[in-house]
């Protein structure tokens, strides 16, 4: 968890990993401070928790055989082998579902101070 | 905190008069709360604060205003280090509103930004228990007396002051986020029971007159606390929360008189159709009861839990009618919405428990509990609801939630069919449907509303394997007339002229329909009528379809994929379908159809699962069905030369042709086994050349429209249909491998390469991987050179996606048989130097691929003895420039592709160890000087183990390097 209370772990995603090459860009080119581009993230662990739970309606329903599953440190994890992902979309009527071999989920606590 | 007290004496003077200073009032109590933070932060340090309650000293300035007057620093000193007794600080707040009001929202600030404040400074223990001693303490005394002077008031009937009340819930909300955020971090408790208690007896005032004034804003409090840390309050006080909501205590016997507040509050909103208020109860309720599911399920389920039955039983009871509001879900209530979660977890936990625990007569009570939950469920997600939400003119976001309220549903009823199993729920379910007599609008929406629970758990069972389920269909013979009845009627209702509102039904009522019959195709194969009913209505449906507006197409859709799968269920019973089928797809095809391309395509798909099992009378005849379709195709095809689309889809026609002729599964039918060698000989020698006709039309094709990339697609999908099946698997499309070549050859000198390429590369991979054994060297240097280093040569080097295409054809040859690479010319005079270079792309597509690449290079199971020599002395004699190559370019490529790197760096590690530790140490140094984070760097590699290990070391190197923070 970062200093601000929010989870850092959408760092890494495209958009957290392209966001933090944008700062040393940033930082290498003498235009910034590491320590705004910390803030700059901070605020970003933020924004992505607010959004992804205020602003987004998509759901996922997945169906495998759990292989894996433990909690330590507050975080589950689960690995689902041969599973079926499928994406709602209501409107996609001829259906979207992928099926992977191994699936992991990594769940964290939302309900953490600060949100 | 002078400037403070003097600003507060003029403000408290003339509230209304000086508005104004409230501003500065605020900025004022904030900036001496930061300045009690800094003071009290730390482990103490060697100067010990004297300054522990900001409100006090608050309390202490502004009832004495001769000190900031005098500005005496002792006196000053003195006041903020004294406290100030209950009795004082209470008459203090009651002297008046106002001052009330601001020592309420200077407790507020501080809090408010003390909960900013602790994430970003450590060592703030110490002021959490300064906070805890002190302030908190205050703070408790001026909330929980305000709170019984609101109950006081209420009870006699008197005014309390303008902006009292609100300023107490934002005051008591702070300090409930506080107390959450101190739990969490382990900085001792801060209890706020005594608060709670008086809210929960705010949430119960009620009398005629003057409503419910508080209950709303209770709820929403305790909606929030429910929702993140329900822990919060004690047993005591969930129990009598439970008492209130519910009226039962499970812990206790008998019940209580608290659930009249209750009813009285839901009927109040209900009247009042203040919604929106109704949902915040609903979530607040079950948010509750989440927290006791486990409890609730042992104590109603297992013998260990001490319970009174008729307790508990009450306790279900009331669960039950509030599952059962008597509102439309999502519209107007909320309860039922949220209850779905509720039961699920219950019926999760039920099934989870171990069998020993359980009571003797658990299983009925469990099957009789979760029977009453569906029959609750059915009436709530019928579509009579969704119907109302239209004719509300609620926004679309309304519907969409009724969706997902739908969805929810079908997981409940998923999770209670392992209670009540086929006997009590399937079975139920499909005499319920059979048993309809449809005469009105609300039967049919009964029917849809059953036939959608259904067909999710007639989708999880194998229902050829399933004799009993197909028997009740059997002994239900009412239940196809009216699955059927769902879809007519709702073909007669998708026209525009009968509004969106019959729009929007008739979709979901086909979606349903179709759904259920492509569910129980099994079934429908083992009776001719079935299947014959089945089709008639699907096909007299689908003629209603012209495409004339996106309901039309929808319904096209699902129904093509309804008969799609019924098809390829019952390839087998439809054979005698076979002349009709042709007809209809011949007639489809026609240009002047109005079918959509999706439809087209479908139903050709059909037709050929039908073609594919039509095989007892021979290879012959089956052959003269393809060549039909075929016939058809080509005719379209040369009349509809300037209609691209049509051209296009009739290709993908041919495509789907070629995937329905492909057996699903090894053939058990001994009448076709016998005949195996002479169907795999016919489709060998090709008598009636389809291959060649098929080549023609392609060529004809591609001469039009060689440069389109969609057409190079469909083009490639059918030559390499066959290319994933067994040699000795009949079909039609088994084209030879100079065939293959000859086409890919004459495609890649006429595409576009930056969007037809890929497509080509795509089939000469799968080419290469399926002939792989019959290929040499010599035969990769001719693709090497035609593919990639001829024509295209430019466009493959100057384009990223291309480029990574070109490495990844070399990977996969590489995965399959790197002999083939390894030994080719120009392994050692293109490969090995140009993906050298290509390591220091800046295109994280190219850096994945080439680093891949080189990876496999390395360490390669697939090697044999011979190229396992080859390639050791080409890495040794590669080395150093490798090494250069790759740490100059991790040392220059972006964070988030360091990985990459870090993978091949780990692999020459390994491999090499001897040499990679010489090669990096004489290496590194040229990159830049930092012989620290170098030495580091080379000891961490040789040490590690894993991957993360290994990223991690490089990443460390990477940002001392670059003099970068950590940052991720």
């Amino acid at each position: 968890m970062s200093a601000s209370g929010y989870y850092e772990l959408y760092r890494r995603s495209t958009v957290g990993a392209t966001l933090v090459d944008a700062l040393d860009t940033l930082i290498s080119d003498g235009r910034i401070e590491a320590s705004l581009a910390m803030r700059v993230l901070d605020t970003f662990d933020r924004v992505v928790a607010e959004t992804l739970k205020d602003k987004t309606q998509s759901k996922l329903t997945f169906k495998g055989h759990l292989d894996t599953y433990r909690f330590c440190d507050d975080v589950w994890t689960f690995i689902i082998k041969d599973c079926n992902v499928k994406l709602d979309q209501t409107e996609d009527i001829q259906g979207n579902t992928v099926v992977v071999d191994k699936l992991r989920i990594v769940a964290c606590n939302s309900k953490k101070t600060g949100e | 905190m002078l400037h403070l007290s003097r600003l507060t004496s003029i403000f408290v003077g003339d509230p209304a008069q000086n508005r104004s200073v409230l501003v500065v009032i605020k900025k004022l109590m904030s900036n001496a709360a930061q300045v009690f933070f800094r003071l009290n932060s730390g482990d103490g340090g060697s100067t010990p604060t004297t300054w522990k309650n900001p409100l006090e000293t608050f309390v202490l300035l502004v009832s004495q205003p001769d000190v900031y007057s005098s500005a005496s620093d002792d006196l000053f000193t003195h006041m903020l280090a004294q406290g100030v007794p209950y009795d004082d600080l209470i008459h203090f707040i009651s002297s008046s509103d106002t001052l009330n009001i601001l020592l309420l929202l200077f407790s507020e600030v501080i809090i408010e930004d003390l909960l900013k404040y602790q994430t970003s400074k450590l060592g703030a223990s110490n002021l959490h228990n300064v906070v805890r001693e002190t302030l908190y303490i205050s703070s408790m005394s001026i909330i929980n007396f305000n709170l019984q002077k609101l109950v006081a008031a209420f009870q006699s009937r008197t005014n309390t002051g303008p902006n009292v009340a609100e300023n107490i819930f934002r005051c008591v909300n702070i300090w409930i986020n506080y107390a959450i955020m101190v739990r969490t971090r382990s900085q001792g408790q801060i209890d706020l029971s005594e608060t709670f208690e008086n809210l929960i007896q705010l949430l119960c005032l009620y009398d005629s007159d003057q409503g419910f004034p508080y209950s709303e804003t209770v709820v929403s409090i305790l909606a929030e606390i429910f929702a993140n840390d329900p822990t919060m309050l004690s047993f005591e006080l969930r129990a009598s929360i439970e008492e209130i909501f519910l009226g039962v205590r499970r812990g206790s016997g008998g019940t209580s008189g608290g659930h009249t507040w209750m009813l009285h509050f839901m009927n109040h909103l209900v009247v009042n159709q203040s919604f929106e208020e109704l949902k915040e109860l609903a979530l607040c309720v079950v948010d509750f009861l989440q927290v006791s599911n486990l409890d609730v399920c042992n104590k109603l389920f297992t013998q260990s839990a001490n319970t009174d039955s008729v307790n508990m039983d009450q306790y279900i009871k009331v669960l039950l009618q509030m599952t059962n509001f008597t509102l439309a879900p999502v519209l107007e209530e909320f309860f039922s919405v949220r209850m779905v979660d509720f039961w699920l977890d219950l019926c999760d936990g039920y099934n989870n428990l171990v069998r020993e625990t359980l009571k003797p007569n658990t299983p009925i009570i469990a099957s009789d509990l979760f029977g009453q939950v569906v029959q609750i469920y059915l009436p709530k997600v019928s579509l009579i609801n969704k119907q109302r939400i239209i004719q509300e003119g609620e926004e679309e976001s309304l519907l969409h939630e009724f969706d997902d309220f739908r969805g929810a549903v079908l997981d409940l009823m998923e999770s209670m069919w392992s209670v009540l199993g086929n006997e009590k729920l399937t079975d139920i379910l499909i005499g319920s449907v059979a048993q309809v007599s449809p005469k009105s609008a609300e039967d049919l929406f009964q029917i849809e509303a059953m036939c959608f629970c259904l067909n999710k758990l007639l989708s999880d069972m194998t229902l050829s394997e399933s004799p009993g389920i197909c028997a009740t269909f059997g002994a239900n013979e009412n239940f196809l007339p009216n699955v059927l009845l769902l879809i007519q009627t709702s073909c007669q209702q998708k026209s525009p002229a009968n509004g969106k509102e019959a729009q929007i039904l008739s979709c979901d009522f086909v979606k349903t329909g179709s759904s259920i019959l492509a569910t129980v195709a099994d079934y429908l194969k083992q009776n001719d009528k079935n299947l014959r009913d089945c089709m008639d209505v699907l096909f007299s449906s689908l003629e209603t379809c012209s495409n004339a507006d996106q309901v039309d197409t929808k319904f096209e859709l699902l129904l093509t994929k309804c008969i799609t799968s019924i098809c390829e269920t019952s390839r087998s019973e439809l054979t005698s379908y076979l002349p009709t089928f042709t007809k209809i797809q011949h007639a489809m095809l026609q240009k002047s159809s109005k079918v959509s391309d999706f439809s087209k395509q479908g139903f050709t798909r059909c037709l050929g699962y039908i073609i594919q099992t039509y095989t007892s009378d021979g290879p012959e005849s089956q052959a003269q069905y393809i060549l039909q379709v075929i016939d058809t195709i080509k005719t379209e095809v040369t009349n509809s030369q300037e209609d691209r689309t049509q051209v296009l889809c009739l290709l993908n026609c041919l495509s789907e042709l070629g995937s329905a002729l492909i057996q699903p599964e090894e053939p058990e039918d001994p009448a076709y086994l016998a005949q195996l060698a002479q169907f795999q000989d016919f489709w060998q020698n090709d008598p009636l050349r389809l291959r060649v006709v098929i080549l023609d039309l392609l060529e004809s094709v591609l001469a039009q429209h060689g440069r389109d990339s969609e057409f190079v697609e469909a083009a490639c999908l059918i030559m390499g249909k066959k290319l994933t099946l067994p040699d000795d698997e009949p079909h039609f499309l088994s084209f030879s491998m100079q065939e293959l070549m000859e086409f890919l050859l004459r495609r890649c000198a006429t595409c576009e390469p930056l969007t037809g390429l890929p497509y080509i590369i795509y089939l000469l991979e799968k080419v290469v991987n399926h002939h792989r054994a019959s290929l040499t060297p010599q035969d990769f240097d001719f693709m090497l050179t035609k593919f990639f280093l001829g024509q295209h040569r430019d466009a493959v080097a100057s384009d990223p996606d291309l480029t990574q295409n070109m490495i990844s054809f070399v990977n996969s040859v590489m995965d399959t048989r790197p002999g083939l690479a390894v030994h080719c010319d120009h392994w050692a005079t293109f490969v090995l130097p140009e993906f050298m270079r290509y390591l220091s792309s800046k295109e994280r597509f190219t850096i994945s691929a080439v680093t891949k690449f080189w990876t496999k290079v390395i360490n390669n199971k697939k090697y044999s003895r011979h190229d396992e020599i080859t390639i050791r002395e080409q890495v040794l004699a590669l080395g150093p420039q490798l090494t250069l190559q790759t740490t100059g370019a991790l040392l220059s490529s972006q964070r988030s592709d360091l990985s990459y790197y870090s993978d091949l760096l780990r692999v020459l590690i390994a491999r090499y160890p001897l040499q990679s530790k010489q090669w990096l140490s004489h290496t590194l140094p040229q990159l830049c000087e930092n012989h620290r984070a170098h030495q580091l760097l080379v000891e961490k590699l040789f040490v590690t183990r894993g991957s993360r290990a290994a990223a991690d070391a490089v990443l460390e190197w990477w940002l001392s390097c670059n003099g970068l923070p950590r940052l991720t």
